[in-house]
């Protein structure tokens, strides 16, 4: 099923497809070129980015440039609500999902459970209201499947991290993509992708939900059979049922629409052109994405937002009279918006290349020069010995990684992720290592780490993943609020103008950026 | 729950839509309404009309928000705004001086060419208006230079210059030990941001000759403005010269380009200016330029449009060759 909200090309103008990706070169991999200006390649996206592009092209260019996340949204008002409430819903449904499938609990028992989770989660009285209300929506149609766990008890994992470097659309231009898939039931072969947005009498599913289920599915299809069945148990996963499931009804998704190509391959166009370096290509993009902004049967304008986009108020932000050069002040703050970008990516989106070629590259001499440069590094990959619980685990840490290891963890802001299985493939994780437990001693190379979100223990043991990585990262993601709090500084004003005349930092940025004066006040204990 | 919601527009911290008044706020000259967003909790005021009645005030915004949705969609000045009419609407309209009606269609708008009241002229709705009326007034007067030939050579170079000053002089070698030693002591030196302006100065002369006289004027340029300056600068001259040269002949080979990249920094000036913040007029004016550029040079605009997505690429193309150099890139840029 698709959405009819699709009827086709209407406002959006066609762009020109990409004859090829900007992919890094070998010596961008491994590191033996000094990462100055703009980099030579694109961003590794994530299936949220092709979303948002599809949604609105210049929605990407706000998230590249002032550090906006996500723009896609659901229809409800309260949107900073709606987003907590999503996840929790999804955490809620794993987690009553495995302690099903664990034996641990009954059908019956989930307003109960729902309770615990929430207290456990320090959620507010009105979110688990809310929660509860879903709930209630959700297991009026699934008390039969959760009964059929019970007795099928089949594997199923949560929020599964994929990323390939093989991803093709129509064309057959290989591009990287990256994303998390929320379930995956390799018993009844089923993926599915968990939303609250929708409204009980819907026949169709979200918008642009499906699209991101056939992203999600056309990244773990590109993926090698063996990377895939070594982590969840099975090889092809090409013929497995999409749904995109609300608390009101589930939506088989067609994987052949050829819409879905036309998008994908749209927005890697957008994605290329608002990511590059090449200040002239950027600036013929900006006014393109401008002029293409909406989806693509509606435009989005002044008083006529798209409500579905988050991302509205930064283009049709407040408008104030004060500061005066607020233009030639962002002409001076577009500079540093670029140069923070391109931290990201040779940061953070590096990385991602690195470990992505690392396990899909055909050049295995290539591959193994990138894990000798990585690990000790970047990753640490270390064995999983036993879960203590839910979120506790017991590592193994090979003798060679142990001092690095030592000396990351002296490191107070360090930014760890544990992935169970590959990088391709896996459960990526926040994880803290516990180093206080009395399991752990580095020394003898045994660490206990305590991992956040759900892991379903018995779906790891049935298959044992030993083999994890532990994935440690700079916090590259400052960059995206100190993006954020420019964009704000740029936009920013007071509503009243009597006071915004007066106003120390608005002279300031006036004088600054413009011809205003400044002068300090004397006081009155000064001579004059 | 529908009346709560957009009671005025959207919250301008975190966008949602969830708003509802919460009181009035008097001062002197004018009373303000003050608005709570029941997502974040931010408060914030909008100006209330007073000399003007809320119904009057509320077609004003309507009109003024189709006018925006109009050129958004790049409707000319003339086309822009009209909003159909009902009697009522006719009765309010007359009695304000700066709407213009339409008794035929029974429509009306707000007259572009008046002033507007400082009531309304301080809503989002106003400051986006005059935005656009600033970018077309812009339009205007680069449309009035480039009539004339003289002043629309000056205008290039006046553009190219201002390109030349803003530009970012980074440099960059194959390999370290490449860049000759007096090179790189001058440009790591604390007074390379002075040095630097002399050197944007020789750079935009030159290529401003070039254009003019022609490629066979690059060396007389060259010669006459080294000679005036300190031995090191000279250095760095005599170093890049071959890949300047390449950069002149390619711009010389491509006019078009040379002159969008002079008039749209030109144009740009104007914008900064004028205050002009609405990015939807912004790429007006920067659309404009495009089309005036294409047919002064008898080209397609989407020619043009690829061409100048090209340029980072042409440029490195050209110095590939060469062991170090400037970094191009950052200094022939579009400022948009």
């Amino acid at each position: 099923m698709t959405s009819l909200r699709y009827p086709g090309r209407q406002v959006r103008e066609l762009r020109v497809p990409l004859p090829q990706w900007r992919w890094p070169r070998r010596d961008h991999l491994l590191e033996q070129v000094y990462r100055r200006g703009p980099p030579p390649f694109n961003p590794f996206p994530s299936v949220q980015d092709i979303v948002d592009a599809a949604l609105c092209p210049y929605a990407v260019f706000h998230k590249f440039y002032h550090g906006y996340h996500g723009a896609l949204i659901g229809l409800r008002g309260d949107e900073g609500e709606g987003i907590q409430l999503g996840h929790h819903f999804h955490n809620f449904i794993s987690f009553l999902k495995t302690e099903i499938i664990a034996g641990r609990a009954r059908p019956d028992d989930a307003q109960s459970l729902l309770g615990r989770y929430c207290s456990s989660q320090h959620v507010d009285v009105d979110t688990e209201n809310s929660l509860r209300s879903y709930l209630r929506y959700w297991l009026r149609r699934k008390r039969e499947s959760l009964e059929q766990l019970r007795s099928q008890m089949p594997r199923v994992f949560f929020e599964v991290h994929v990323a390939s470097i093989n991803v093709t659309f129509a064309r057959g231009v290989r591009f990287p993509l990256s994303g998390i898939i929320d379930e995956i039931d390799t018993t009844n072969r089923k993926i599915i992708e968990r939303t609250l947005r929708g409204r009980e009498d819907d026949v169709e599913p979200p918008f642009l939900k499906d699209f991101q289920l056939w992203l999600l599915w056309k990244i773990i299809s590109s993926i090698d059979g063996d990377a895939i069945r070594e982590v969840l148990g099975c090889i092809d996963l090409r013929d497995y049922e999409l749904i995109v499931e609300t608390p009101y009804r589930d939506f088989r998704i067609d994987k052949n629409n050829p819409q879905f190509n036309e998008w994908a391959e749209d927005a890697f166009s957008w994605i290329n052109d608002l990511a590059t370096g090449n200040h002239s290509r950027l600036a013929i993009a900006i006014s393109e994405a401008w002029r293409n902004r909406g989806f693509y049967n509606r435009p989005c304008r002044y008083g006529e937002e798209i409500e579905e986009c988050m991302m509205r108020n930064a283009c049709y932000y407040r408008r104030r009279r004060y500061p005066e050069r607020r233009s030639a002040l962002r002409s001076d703050l577009r500079r540093l918006y670029y140069a923070l970008f391109n931290e990201q990516i040779w940061k953070h989106d590096l990385i991602l290349y690195q470990l992505a070629y690392m396990e899909q590259c055909p050049d295995i001499a290539l591959r193994n020069e990138l894990r000798r440069l990585l690990v000790g590094k970047s990753i640490f990959p270390v064995k999983v010995i036993e879960p203590l619980n839910g979120e506790n685990f017991v590592l193994r840490i090979d003798e060679h990684l142990r001092g690095p290891l030592s000396e990351v963890i002296q490191d107070e802001v360090v930014n760890l992720d544990i992935v169970f299985g590959s990088f391709s493939v896996g459960l990526r994780r926040r994880a803290h290592l516990d180093i206080d437990n009395p399991r752990s001693n580095i020394r003898n190379g045994q660490i206990v780490v305590s991992v956040e979100g759900p892991i379903n223990v018995e779906g790891l043991n049935a298959l044992l993943i030993r083999d994890s990585l532990l994935l440690r990262e700079e916090p590259w993601f400052l960059k995206r609020l100190v993006q954020r709090s420019l964009f704000y500084l740029e936009k920013w004003g007071l509503d009243r103008d009597d006071r915004a005349r007066a106003h120390v930092t608005i002279r300031f940025i006036d004088t600054l950026f413009g011809s205003g004066r400044f002068r300090a006040r004397v006081e009155d204990h000064e001579p004059h | 729950m529908r009346d709560l919601r957009r009671a005025r527009g959207i919250c301008p911290k975190c966008g949602s839509s969830y708003v509802i008044k919460y009181g009035k706020f008097k001062l002197k000259e004018k009373t303000l309404q003050k608005y709570r967003c029941k997502n974040c909790k931010h408060v914030w005021y909008e100006g209330v009309a007073e000399s003007i009645s809320p119904q009057a005030y509320e077609l004003i915004l309507n009109m003024l928000r189709m006018f925006i949705k109009d050129m958004d969609l790049r409707k000319s000045l003339d086309d822009a705004g009209w909003l159909p009419l009902n009697e009522e609407d006719l009765r309010l309209v007359r009695e304000l001086n700066f709407c213009e009606v339409d008794y035929e269609n029974m429509r009306g708008r707000i007259n572009p060419l008046s002033k507007l009241p400082e009531e309304v002229l301080s809503t989002d709705e106003g400051l986006i208006f005059s935005d656009y009326i600033k970018s077309m007034s812009i339009i205007k007067e680069v449309y009035g230079v480039c009539r004339d030939e003289k002043k629309y050579c000056d205008a290039i170079t006046n553009g190219l210059k201002l390109m030349f000053q803003r530009a970012k002089y980074a440099f960059w070698e194959k390999e370290g030990g490449f860049m000759p030693d007096e090179v790189r002591s001058l440009i790591l030196n604390p007074q390379w941001i002075r040095i630097s302006e002399k050197f944007s100065n020789f750079l935009a002369e030159s290529l401003i000759s070039t254009i003019i006289y022609g490629p066979s004027s690059i060396l007389s340029v060259y010669k006459n403005v080294i000679e005036k300056e300190n031995s090191n600068l000279l250095k760095i001259f005599d170093n890049i010269k071959p890949q300047w040269d390449k950069i002149l002949k390619y711009f010389y080979e491509h006019s078009e380009l040379i002159e969008f990249l002079g008039l749209v920094w030109f144009t740009f000036k104007k914008v900064e200016e004028y205050g002009v913040d609405y990015l939807g007029a912004r790429t007006l004016v920067f659309d404009e330029i495009v089309k005036i550029v294409a047919k002064k040079k008898g080209i397609k605009e989407e020619d043009l449009r690829s061409k100048l997505r090209e340029i980072s690429e042409d440029l490195d193309q050209l110095i590939e060759e060469e062991s170090w150099g400037v970094s191009w890139n950052d200094v022939f840029t579009i400022p948009w």
